[in-house]
């Protein structure tokens, strides 16, 4: 708790703001007003943001100071504020879905997760940047390490907005791997949970069956605190899982994990630079006591994340059918193309790619329950150019079967970008998995932030629509 | 496990085409190839992996 003496408070996390407006010793409204001025300072350059709710996070903000003064608390996110990617429904906001108008919508209610959010005392900011429904055209967001990088998608703006200390955490979501892979390219925490543990109902969809909320932090607690807010069975959402919310542990683990370090072909993908991250960073995590054995994962792997991008483009045709027999030539090129080509998949091999996503979950998850966690590459490197959003691979098979994954920074590349280590665990193993992500956020010891003030972007650079994509073209989701 | 060979990438891509072509006609063909490419290949290595007969398309994790 240090860092509350020292940190300004648009720095604080999610656990320290949330426990001094208990004590009486911080106001919602105060770090409110934190949160808006660092937005009003950075916004311009980051970009991070489609709309801040001034109005709705003020009022907000003011009932709960009187509660608070009355003594009465909502939950565990009583005055803190978070910020939504806009595919999240929040009553009386536009949810854009980064479509630029041709497909806004303006809900009635909250999505189950904002709700949940609510009763537990957060004050939502406002709605996030996001590439066009969540898919591969990169958004105009800036990373906040390097101007000339991506953020990574498609929660673009949750992954910046965290990163430049705008609000202290925010929600996202994750189709292939789009909460996992800005978080490493922006040094933050990213949580994927499993598929089924939060509720996707008022979340615009991209694929039914690999779509998750994810969760963006600057700690593992942080993310944690969220998760057990978030978490639970919605019988509205026919993919939710009734199964108890996971019992999170309070406090950091002391007890060392036991750490599968994976090796061999799936991990050549990375750079040199990451591989020997890694390699030194499980080397730590040995010393300090970890039980960490080399991994290689099965066979079925490479069919599996084939498997995901089959589902993943016949699924969102299949949502967006309708929008694109109207707005055909108001998608931007990269989803155009994605939903096209989806339109074309024939069903029985939608089914095959359905099956062997079963068959492999069986086969992954006899793997994963040898661990406590696996360990290994968020992304290929550091932060790319910025006309992609960066390769989802490492994430892929994780969203392919459901396991829960969390992105942790673990230290920098030689260029000063954020490097990202991933952890996995069984499904619904999210107690463990977050024991295991703490005890090595602590043993890698990243403490590194953006530069004050975030560099300007160079002139010329602005993202748009007609960059192309190195390798797959539907792979950056 | 089972490899695509180039034959087979090559006969989704041409299936692939044609389907295209008839739903969004020629016009589009361009801007469609590469993802077209990317999707014979996922296809070919989906359609060549082996999967138990009596497995179901299930998905949600809660049954198992």
């Amino acid at each position: 708790m240090t860092r509350v003496v020292d940190a300004p408070l648009h720095a604080w996390s999610v656990g320290e703001a949330a426990a001094a407006i208990r004590r009486g010793r911080l106001t919602a409204t105060a770090l409110l007003d934190a949160c808006l001025a660092r937005i009003d300072a950075l916004e311009p350059t980051l970009r991070a943001w489609v709309r801040v709710d001034r109005a709705g996070a003020r009022s907000a903000a003011a009932a709960l100071d009187a509660e608070a003064r009355a003594g009465r608390f909502r939950g565990p996110l009583h005055g803190v504020p978070v910020g939504l990617k806009d595919v999240f429904h929040a009553a009386g906001l536009p949810t854009t879905a980064g479509a630029r108008g041709f497909a806004d919508v303006v809900p009635a209610e909250d999505a189950a997760s904002v709700a949940r959010l609510r009763a537990a005392g957060a004050v939502i900011l406002g709605k996030l940047q996001t590439t066009e429904f969540a898919f591969v055209d990169p958004a105009p967001t800036r990373n906040p390490w390097h101007p000339g990088r991506t953020p990574g998608g498609s929660s673009a703006g949750s992954a910046a907005a965290v990163a430049a200390r705008m609000v202290p955490a925010a929600l996202g979501s994750q189709t292939v791997g789009s909460t996992l892979r800005p978080a490493a390219f922006c040094g933050v925490v990213g949580l994927k949970p499993t598929y089924g543990r939060i509720s996707r109902r008022g979340v615009v969809p991209v694929s039914w069956s690999l779509d998750h909320v994810g969760i963006f932090a600057r700690s593992v607690a942080d993310a944690a605190l969220l998760l057990g807010v978030l978490a639970g069975h919605d019988p509205a959402d026919p993919g939710s899982a009734a199964v108890p919310p996971p019992a999170l542990a309070g406090a950091p683990s002391e007890a060392a994990p036991r750490l599968g370090l994976v090796g061999g072909a799936f991990v050549e993908r990375a750079a040199g630079e990451m591989r020997a991250h890694l390699d030194a960073l499980a080397a730590r995590c040995a010393d300090a006591g970890a039980v960490v054995e080399p991994v290689r994962l099965p066979e079925c792997v490479p069919a599996l994340v084939a498997a995901v991008h089959v589902v993943l483009r016949a699924e969102a045709a299949a949502w967006h059918a309708d929008l694109h027999r109207a707005h055909a030539d108001a998608y931007r090129p990269r989803i155009r193309a994605a939903l096209e080509a989806g339109m074309c998949v024939d069903a029985a091999l939608y089914l095959r790619a359905q099956r062997i996503r079963r068959q492999a979950r069986r086969e992954l998850a006899a793997l994963l329950g040898r661990y406590d966690a696996l360990l290994l590459p968020a992304a290929p490197g550091a932060a790319p150019d910025p006309g992609t959003t960066g390769d989802p691979s490492f994430n892929a098979p994780w969203s392919g079967i459901g396991a829960p994954a969390i992105t942790l920074p673990t230290g920098l590349g030689a260029d000063r970008l954020p490097l990202g280590t991933q952890l996995v665990a069984a499904p619904f193993a999210e107690a463990a998995l977050l024991a295991a992500a703490g005890w090595v956020e602590a043993v890698a010891g990243f403490d590194a932030a953006p530069p004050e003030p975030p560099p300007s972007a160079p002139a010329g650079s602005q993202v748009g629509a007609s960059e192309t994509l190195p390798g797959r073209p539907i792979g950056a989701i | 496990m089972s490899e695509p060979t180039p034959e087979a990438i090559a006969a989704f891509r041409a299936a692939l085409t044609e389907e295209a072509r008839r739903r969004f006609g020629p016009a589009r063909l361009e801007a469609l190839a590469a993802e077209l490419d990317a999707l014979a290949a996922d296809l070919a290595r989906v359609a060549a992996a082996p999967v138990g007969p009596d497995l179901e398309p299930g998905f949600l994790l809660r049954e198992e």
